[in-house]
Order: structure tokens, then C-alpha cells, then sequence
């Protein structure tokens, strides 16, 4: 029993951060799930796909206002995410957990990163929520969406550090509408492969329920206290924990065994 | 309609995948919560987290409850931009489907 209110409990916290932040809950809950309560890399990431989907339906029912999110947009690029995740689903099913891990310590220096830049990119403004915008380089554009859902797919997180910048940079969309329709594409990246885990037996109802529920009250208490708190401190906060636990899923990854 | 509610639907239509996304989420969410309890008080002990017995009407339900939420997205793409009368036929359609199969499995099952 004290397991699974550990497990509610993590979720919750994961769900919070990850929605005050713009991240998805996976990012915190996949190191946790395997370096705090020794899970198996694959159930970790199958759970935490299912918890992505939960963020993802805990911020559509909670948002009060337009997102801001260019649907058409969205669902073009899903079309490659989504084949990309159902081939991460796969893949992660044939390379070792090893490299599950090591893959994973990338990612997370990768976010820092992101999270990096945007705190130093600076507060929104009309620019960002432009509607006067067509967007570009489609080929290039679809090609790292599809990246960005077999990164999804194989390791269980949101991907939106790769979709953002793409939309932003490569295709010429406002960074506001960016944001809002990668928060929208994350739910349906992370429902296309995990039915891949949970055909594979890599999502346990006992440990994805407590987790998901926890995922989903993180994420809505998390949405309504976005525009209450100032999260620039965080931020920065949550950076060095970023580092710490790619250090820790590296070191993980390399010693093997896992 | 303006450019903008062209290209990122109207606020009704937001209002509208709300609404539905809302009454789903609270439908899966009720499914596993309710099978979780179950699941629960009526799992042998001591409980082992990673066993899974789909014999049992507690597990199956936490089960279902993972999979409609795991459907949610795939109606906000079927719904997006489409009115909010479809878009809540097809939750109910999740809905039916899910109270459907667990007829069948309770009579195939005997349980």
C-alpha cells in the first residue's frame, strides 16, 4: 500500500512540475520510476507514456482559455510523429535497457537545454501569438516531427524540446502557437505507441494507475496555478535537477544492468 | 472568421473539445479509480503490483480505464474543428464500447 501512495504521490509532483513548466510529467517520471522505485526502463517509459496522455487530457479539460494551438498544423505534423512514436514503440522493444537509459541522460541534457533557452528568451509578446504566418519547409519540418515521435515513443517522453524549435525555426510558425500546438500533438504522439507497451505487457495497471492519477491531479492543479506563480525561479531550479538526473541516468546506463 | 479561428478553430469549437475531453477524462478516470479500489480489497495478499489477472472485475476495469483515456487523443484529432454534437457521439461511442466489451468478458467469464 505504501508503495502505491509513493507511486500517486510521485505522479502527482511529476504531473505539477511538468505543467507548471510546459514540460511533460514523463521527463521527472521515467528517472524516478527507475532510479528511486527500481522499475525496468521499458515499464517506466509505458507507464510514463500513459501518464503523458493524462497531462495531456488533464490541461485540455482544465485550460480556461484558447490555447492558441494552429490545429491544422498539428495534425499534419502528427501524421510523421505519430508513425515515428509506433517505431520508437518498437525499437524500444529490441535495443537493451542500457541504452534506454543512455538515450535518456541525452534527453534530459537536451531539455536543460531547452528550458535553459527559454528562460533566457524572455516573456511573451504579441509576436508570439501572430495569426499573420504561413508555415514552411514542410519536408524538413514532418522529417524531425517524426524524430521527435520516435524519441517520444522510445523513451516515453513528450518530445515538444524538438517539435518547438522545429516549428519556430524551421518553419516559421510564432513561438506562442508553437508551444500551444506541440502541447497539443503530445498526448496523440504518446497514444500512438503506447499500445505497442501495452501489447508488449510494459504498462502494469497496479503501478500506471496510481501513477496516472497522480499525473492527472499534478497536471490540472498544476495549469490553474500557472498563472498564479512565477515560475523563473523554478526554472532555474529545475535545470540543475535536469543535469542531476542525466548524470544519474548515464551513470546508470553505463555501469549495464539495468 | 478571422484569420486566426481559421487556422486554430473558433473558441466555441475550443470550448466544445473541452467539454468533451472533460467528460471522457472524468469516464476513464471513474473506471480506473473505481477498479483500482476494487482491484484492491479483492486482490490476494500480500499484493504484488506487477501480477495482472484479467479474471478479475477490479483489474479488468482499471484496465479499461487506461484504455479510454489512451483513446482520448484519438478523438480530439477524429473531433478537431468538428461540431460538438459529433464530438460527443464519439465519446459516447468510447463509453458504449467499453461498458459493451465488459458485458461480454463478465459473460464469457462467468464473473
Amino acid at each position: 500500500m505504501s508503495l502505491l501512495l509513493a507511486l500517486f504521490t510521485t505522479g502527482t509532483l511529476a504531473g505539477t512540475v511538468g505543467a507548471l513548466l510546459g514540460l511533460g510529467g514523463g521527463i521527472f517520471l521515467v528517472p524516478a520510476l527507475t532510479l528511486v522505485f527500481h522499475l525496468p526502463v521499458r515499464l517506466a517509459v509505458g507507464t510514463s507514456l500513459v501518464s503523458v496522455i493524462a497531462t495531456s487530457a488533464g490541461v485540455a479539460a482544465s485550460a480556461r482559455e484558447e490555447s492558441g494551438a494552429d490545429v491544422t498544423l498539428g495534425l499534419r505534423l502528427e501524421i510523421a510523429t505519430a508513425a515515428g512514436a509506433v517505431i520508437g514503440g518498437l525499437v524500444a522493444g529490441l535495443v537493451s535497457a542500457d541504452w534506454i537509459s543512455i538515450l535518456f541522460a541525452a534527453v534530459v541534457f537536451a531539455t536543460a537545454a531547452y528550458t535553459l533557452a527559454k528562460s533566457l528568451g524572455g516573456s511573451a509578446d504579441e509576436a508570439m501569438y501572430a495569426s499573420d504566418y504561413t508555415p514552411r519547409r514542410w519536408v524538413a519540418g514532418s522529417g524531425t516531427a517524426g524524430l521527435a515521435g520516435m524519441v517520444s515513443g522510445l523513451l516515453g517522453v513528450g518530445g515538444g524540446f524538438i517539435k518547438v524549435p522545429t516549428m519556430y525555426a524551421v518553419m516559421g510558425v510564432p513561438l506562442g502557437i508553437a508551444t500551444a500546438t506541440s502541447n497539443f500533438m503530445v498526448g496523440i504522439t504518446a497514444a500512438a505507441s503506447v499500445f505497442v507497451y501495452i501489447g508488449r505487457g510494459d504498462v502494469h495497471p497496479f503501478i500506471a494507475v496510481p501513477t496516472v492519477a497522480g499525473v492527472f491531479l499534478g497536471a490540472v492543479s498544476g495549469t490553474l496555478l500557472q498563472s498564479r506563480l512565477k515560475v523563473g525561479w523554478l526554472r532555474w531550479g529545475l535545470i540543475v535537477l535536469l543535469v542531476a538526473i542525466g548524470v544519474q541516468m548515464l551513470l546508470r546506463g553505463l555501469a549495464g544492468g539495468t | 472568421m478571422s484569420r486566426a479561428h481559421d487556422k486554430q478553430g473558433s473558441p466555441e469549437m475550443g470550448r466544445d473539445m473541452r467539454r468533451v475531453a472533460r467528460g471522457l477524462s472524468a469516464f476513464a478516470l471513474a473506471l480506473m479509480l473505481g477498479g483500482f479500489v476494487l482491484a484492491l480489497v479483492t486482490a490476494p495478499r500480500p499484493l504484488d503490483p506487477r501480477a495482472f489477472d484479467l479474471t478479475a472485475r477490479g483489474q479488468r476495469l482499471m484496465l479499461y480505464g487506461l484504455v479510454a483515456l489512451c483513446l482520448l487523443p484519438a478523438v480530439r484529432v477524429l473531433t478537431a474543428g468538428a461540431h460538438y454534437a459529433a464530438a460527443r457521439r464519439l465519446a459516447q461511442a468510447v463509453v458504449a464500447l467499453v461498458v459493451l466489451l465488459e458485458l461480454i468478458v463478465s459473460i464469457v467469464t462467468g464473473g
